[in-house]
């Protein structure tokens, strides 16, 4: 037992434990030698509570850094990867309910037969209509072309650090087709969408977005249904969106980054920032030029619209993440500069 | 280039990384060593994390760097930007105590 207690506790072990709250790629780099370091910090002063709380602290400060919320991250090579791994994670959150107020806005276009929609309304859900798709389509975008080099990496090269990450996705994405084809099921089951009557097709493709979008949000605390097979639907579908976000930020994650990636991932970061607040600005103009007049469009409810300065609060930390790369960028052009005249 | 010279220049907390850019113009160090010079001439104890989030820093701006080694200690030691660096750091700390010593002489007298 006496044995047992001091092998915990040895200098090694508690370093080894210390160095475990950093992440992974600060440990790689640091790791031994701040082993080392701490060993023979631990033999000069068994214990000592300051130095514990400067490391708990300081390894969450990497911890932040390495997800892109806070300071300059350990290698500027890798903050682009990580910026836009955390902003894709965010984007997928805040593309979920940009659809849902998307289709809510889109369902209530002109969808009282006695008053016509405004020009300004109409304006704003244009502009709503377009932030959206940005966003969704970069979102698509990044998520095709990490899959697409995560397979040619796993077939070509024999490469299996991106076996799990792979197998998340086309599980999550066979979640999320099968979800979206049990919710546009009365769609199909009217003739499908319209899609030679653009404006007919456009609603019809809000509604069925509407239906997923619900699912998506309201998954975990869905209530409403007699069956079984309907409420594990709805939890599936939040469940398969968050693992599909987990695991493309992973594939981005543990992909490598040319020059030219590099450029292309803090563009895509600013991108989906960018689009994220495009749609809050339409929001607010919708809003204010009176969204709802006119419209059969039931009120959102008090959840809706505190859900809505989540979305914001997704926005600021995705802006925050895209500011930050573009500072360490500069970090990186100031030290070459000096090497130079040095 | 004119970021060169600027005065952030040793990133921030510009305390600890001079500490550190003056313990290495001594000559290539590893993390212990570091803190043991450290507190040998400026008596300021470095914590863990303190000292690796600096020399983190400090080798991200190019002011430092690690010399490849199969030990665990791994030292480092200045760069010619580094030294640079700290000489402007110096001369700045050193107009510091320059204002202050001729205005405490000016105003203050101690027994």
């Amino acid at each position: 037992m006496v044995v047992l207690m001091t092998s915990l506790s040895s200098p090694t072990r508690r370093a080894e434990r210390l160095l475990k709250l950093y992440p992974q790629i600060w440990r790689e780099r640091y790791g031994a030698e701040f082993v080392d370091l701490m060993e023979q910090s631990i033999a000069d002063r068994p214990h000592d509570a300051k130095r514990t709380t400067n490391i708990i602290f300081k390894s969450l400060k990497v911890r932040l850094s390495d997800l892109g919320f806070a300071g300059p991250n350990l290698d500027n090579a890798n903050a682009s990867r990580s910026a836009l791994s955390t902003t894709t994670v965010l984007a997928t959150v805040f593309a979920v309910f940009a659809l849902f107020y998307w289709s809510c806005t889109m369902v209530s276009w002109n969808s009282n037969p006695k008053v016509a929609t405004s020009v300004s309304v109409s304006l704003w859900t244009g502009a709503i209509t377009v932030s959206t798709f940005i966003l969704t389509l970069t979102l698509f975008g990044v998520g095709i072309i990490f899959l697409f080099r995560a397979l040619k990496s796993t077939f070509l090269r024999r490469d299996k650090k991106f076996r799990w990450s792979l197998i998340a996705v086309f599980a999550s994405s066979i979640l999320i087709l099968n979800g979206v084809h049990q919710y546009i099921r009365f769609t199909i089951a009217r003739g499908g969408i319209q899609w030679f009557q653009f404006g007919q097709a456009l609603k019809q493709v809000a509604g069925a977005t509407q239906w997923v979008t619900q699912s998506v949000i309201w998954g975990p605390s869905w209530t409403g249904g007699s069956t079984f097979s309907e409420g594990l639907l709805h939890i599936s579908a939040t469940v398969a969106v968050v693992v599909l976000a987990f695991s493309v930020a992973k594939l981005i994650r543990n992909s490598e980054f040319s020059v030219t990636a590099t450029r292309a991932g803090v563009r895509a970061t600013k991108l989906l920032s960018a689009s994220m607040f495009l749609f809050l600005f339409s929001c607010a103009g919708w809003e204010l030029s009176g969204g709802y007049d006119n419209s059969l469009m039931a009120p959102f409810t008090q959840m809706e619209k505190s859900l809505f300065f989540v979305i914001a609060f997704i926005a600021l930390l995705s802006l925050s993440t895209s500011l930050r790369v573009r500072n360490r960028d500069n970090s990186i052009e100031i030290v070459s500069s000096t090497n130079e005249a040095a | 280039m004119k970021n060169s010279t600027r005065p952030d220049q040793l990133g921030k907390n510009p305390g600890v990384s001079g500490l550190i850019l003056s313990s290495l113009a001594g000559g290539e160090k590893h993390g212990y060593a570091l803190v043991k010079d450290v507190a040998e001439f400026a008596g300021v104890d470095l914590a863990p994390g303190t000292l690796y989030e600096a020399l983190a820093r400090l080798e991200r701006l190019g002011l430092i760097e690690a010399i490849a080694t199969d030990d665990r200690r791994r030292p480092y030691r200045l760069t010619g930007a580094g030294a640079s660096a700290l000489s402007e750091y110096l001369a700045m700390q050193q107009q510091v105590v320059k204002v202050g010593q001729s205005r405490l002489a000016r105003g203050w007298s101690f027994s």
